[in-house]
């Protein structure tokens, strides 16, 4: 055990693999994550099955985010490289999947030219993995016994990331922006001073001027100004009002969404 | 060229030669559309030159528009389309020609052979631009120029109108 409250158990084994050919290890339901060669892996076992790894080493990721705002859809690719330490847990027939990726890019010993008696590092390396990942995951409290997706986190410059993905609902969280998705109608957003929560055809929205939108369809609109008075209440505005779409469209195109 | 056109119009040219050119460009934009209807479509069958049949497939075609244009509405993927136009390269020659780091750009790879735009080789892997890709740049380019000589045309209108 790790020093979590979840009722699995996961363990690091001691075999170490090295990751010989960039490799990439998902690429689906719109991530795609990829280890870069000469990074070094343990596999991680929940509850005694493989189902992920604790690697030492770089990759990168790429999670394309699409979300519809009153039919309208608006994408952006959410994407950072990685170095040090990371993990990536999934379910039991993905890790068979990945498994294969992994024996593609020839994933096997490590190099022991430098002289460094293999069993040693290794040795090392593993009770590292260990520290690693109870510190990773340390915030996991969830049952990862369960059917979880794809589930990793790591370290990228700007801090750690972490992203939980599962039939099209996930959550990302990094130090730029936190993003909970449950569907593309269903959302919750934040990101450079903008806050936005997104269910069916009703808008919630902060922006760092403080104002508010709120819209229940396309012309009900209403907003709060920064000092709390209410410009306009909900249908009010009618036909000649601002649009919700166009308003918040401004607003999320200013931290990169684009319409797609 | 309809841009040059538009582009060639002098600064004091008068607001009658703008006018005259702006309908120019409209109406080489109907002659585009024309085109498209009468054409018949490149098959998905990229580069073997096997079309659809567009009286066959008829008011469907306008419901595949927005499939047909999206994957080409991201930068970095007409950056991918414009290397592969070269030829055929490999993964790392993308990585190393667009900037892209491995995933974006195999994200961006997916949504462009999905989209029938690109292709990858069975034999060798390397990755290749279709029919439907040389094309969609080439349309895409023109759509480009035509919006901007049109966006220039209108603002030289304006600018113009306020001198008056």
């Amino acid at each position: 055990m790790l020093g979590r409250k979840r009722t699995d158990e996961l363990v690091v084994a001691d075999e170490m693999m090295h990751i010989r050919e960039d490799c990439t290890l998902v690429d689906e339901q719109g991530l795609v994550f990829s280890l870069c060669s000469g990074t070094r892996a343990f596999t991680v076992l929940v509850d005694g099955v493989r189902r992920g790894l604790v690697f030492l080493g770089r990759g990168d990721y790429a999670l394309n985010s699409e979300i519809r705002i009153h039919g309208a859809r608006f994408s952006k690719l959410y994407s950072e490289s990685f170095e040090g330490w990371g993990v990536i847990l999934t379910d039991e027939e993905n890790w068979s999947r990945l498994e294969t990726l992994l024996d593609a890019s020839r994933a096997g010993k490590p190099d022991t030219s430098d002289g460094t008696p293999q069993e040693c590092s290794e040795a090392k390396l593993a009770e590292k993995a260990r520290e690693e990942l109870a510190s990773l995951i340390g915030d996991w409290e969830d049952d990862l016994s369960a059917k979880i997706g794809w589930r990793f986190k790591v370290r990228t410059s700007k801090g750690t990331t972490s992203l939980s993905l599962r039939k099209g609902r996930y959550a990302y969280s990094s130090p730029d922006a936190k993003l909970a998705v449950a569907d593309q109608d269903t959302l919750s957003l934040r990101e450079g001073g903008l806050s936005l929560s997104l269910k069916g055809d009703k808008v919630a929205m902060k922006t760092e001027g403080g104002r508010v939108t709120v819209a229940s369809s396309g012309n009900k609109i209403a907003m709060v100004s920064p000092d709390g008075g209410i410009a306009a209440a909900g249908g009010l505005l009618g036909e000649k009002g601002p649009d919700a779409l166009q308003i918040v469209s401004e607003e999320i195109a200013k931290i990169g969404y684009t319409p797609s | 060229m309809v841009v040059k056109s538009i582009t060639g119009v002098k600064m004091g040219g008068g607001i009658d030669q703008i006018r005259a050119k702006v309908l120019e460009a409209q109406e080489t934009v109907q002659e585009l559309l024309q085109l498209v209807e009468s054409e018949t479509l490149p098959g998905s069958r990229e580069g073997r030159g096997e079309p659809v049949d567009r009286s066959e497939w008829g008011e469907k075609v306008w419901e595949g528009v927005p499939a047909a244009v999206s994957p080409l509405a991201h930068m970095e993927r007409i950056k991918i389309l414009r290397a592969l136009r070269e030829g055929g390269k490999y993964f790392t020659e993308l990585m190393n020609e667009t900037g892209l780091s491995h995933s974006p750009l195999r994200f961006h790879l997916n949504v462009l052979i999905q989209g029938r735009y690109a292709s990858q080789e069975y034999s060798r892997g390397r990755y290749l631009i279709t029919r439907l890709g040389l094309e969609g740049l080439r349309h895409g380019a023109i759509l480009a120029s035509l919006r901007e000589g049109q966006a220039q045309a209108e603002e030289r209108e304006t600018k113009n109108a306020g001198e008056r």
